[in-house]
């Protein structure tokens, strides 16, 4: 069985997640609402992949919080718990700086992320790749999508060794590439 | 540490809390994106036309009977094949839309049909229980191309579309296939068929996904039953099969050439 705790730090994440999202809307032409792509890395982590920690899954629920909403590091942590915190922040980017600047670093950090971070990295380009081929914004064109597909390949290509479930996925959902 | 089963059980949940999940259904096809991707398809569409069928098992496929292929018929083809791509993707969409242009370029007929799909990211083994409507889809679109006058129809399916196709082979005893291809396909039922009948090319990739590369020599060893049957794994390829679709082609082409039922 599920401990309770674990059970309780999962729902406390994903509820926090849909609270902090909750005006947020995808990109797809439905405008899904954001909490369905959180929910998606989990369900990618723990259906596809196996991963069953909790911390990892709360994570995945959490990642887009500090990077799109007004959720400060410390709070998670303090919600949370520190490693929590420090995997969110791993895969958060800094939107201070320009977009393509942003995108270098993703890739050029890829190595450096910890395993559980790379879990939550993993996961969040599996399903963008699959937003990205199945559901796109009406506003990009099929050049962006093709670049998309081959920036998000240039990140996992810069983590891959530690968990080949999850990569094997990736490249799966790198096969629908437009 | 959690237990997988509750762990996925809770997740279930969470997805069918979720909006894009429980506005379709869990086991339904996805029929608003089946309708996406059928507009997507048509407007990206380089060769080939947009087929639209329907088929005929309407109680079971009920709302949801019409489906689009795209055809893409070769000069003086030698024979058809159906392509189904893996799941979530539409009939023309990565790599499955480039092998079909590849086919016809070494003198076969493609019709690559959309296949039932549900929820995004909803997990592959929920798909099962849309194999029926699948083969529904198969059996309609062997009929068209009969009707077009194919008698040397073939079955290729990546990943998904594998197991579909396989559901297919393995349950209509009097299909008119005269071969299949199974790409990627992980256990299913293959590992535990009793025996082939159908000429069969099992094809993967040497860095596929976990279970697809450790039934290998499951696979291997039913393959040397069927009739003019081997197995071929894709040397330097992942699962995407990016930059060695040609490779794939070349292979299929090849063993459907010498293929007979």
């Amino acid at each position: 069985m599920l401990p309770a705790d674990d059970f309780g730090l999962v729902v406390r994440a994903l509820a926090f997640a849909a609270a902090k999202h909750r005006d947020q809307r995808r990109k797809d032409p439905a405008a899904s609402p954001y909490i369905n792509h959180p929910i998606a890395l989990a369900s990618v982590l723990v259906n596809e992949a196996g991963i069953t920690d909790p911390e990892v899954i709360a994570a995945a629920l959490l990642h887009d919080t500090i990077e799109d909403t007004k959720t400060t590091p410390a709070e998670l942590e303090a919600a949370f718990g520190p490693r929590v915190r420090r995997i969110v922040e791993e895969v958060t980017d800094d939107k201070e700086l320009p977009k393509e600047e942003r995108k270098r670093l993703q890739i050029e950090h890829a190595h450096t992320l910890s395993p559980a971070a790379r879990l939550v990295k993993l996961a969040d380009k599996i399903t963008n790749l699959r937003d990205v081929a199945t559901d796109p914004p009406h506003s990009w064109s099929l050049d962006r999508r093709r670049e998309y597909f081959e920036w998000a390949k240039r990140v996992i290509d810069g983590l891959r060794g530690d968990n080949p479930t999850l990569e094997a996925i990736f490249d799966r959902a790198y096969a629908a590439k437009p | 540490m959690a237990s997988l089963s509750t762990a996925r059980a809770l997740t279930a949940a969470l997805c069918l809390a979720a909006a894009g999940c429980a506005e379709t259904g869990l086991y339904t096809t996805d029929t608003s994106r089946e309708r996406a991707i059928a507009t997507e398809t048509a407007a990206g569409l380089e060769k080939g036309e947009i087929v639209q069928l329907k088929t005929d098992m309407k109680v079971r496929t009920i709302g949801r009977e019409s489906f689009v292929g795209v055809l893409a018929e070769g000069k003086n083809p030698v024979g058809a094949v159906i392509l189904l791509n893996d799941r979530e993707m539409g009939p023309n969409a990565g790599f499955v839309g480039r092998l079909r242009v590849l086919l016809v370029d070494r003198g076969y007929t493609t019709f690559a049909i959309q296949q039932p799909l549900l929820a995004p990211n909803t997990p592959a083994k929920e798909y099962e229980f849309l194999f029926e409507d699948a083969g529904d889809r198969i059996g309609v679109a062997t009929k068209y191309l009969q009707s077009k006058g194919y008698a040397r129809i073939a079955l290729v399916g990546y990943g998904m579309g594998a197991r579909m196709a396989e559901f297919y082979v393995n349950n209509v005893g009097d299909n008119p296939m005269f071969a299949w291809v199974p790409i990627s396909i992980s256990n299913g039922e293959f590992a535990r068929s009793s025996g082939l009948r159908l000429p069969t090319l099992d094809v993967y990739a040497e860095s596929d996904s976990g279970d697809v590369v450790k039934g290998a020599p499951i696979r291997s060893a039913l393959v040397r039953t069927a009739p003019k049957s081997r197995q071929v794994r894709i040397v330097g390829a992942t699962g995407s099969y990016s930059g060695k679709e040609r490779e794939v082609a070349n292979e299929i082409a090849r063993f459907l050439d010498g293929a007979t039922k």
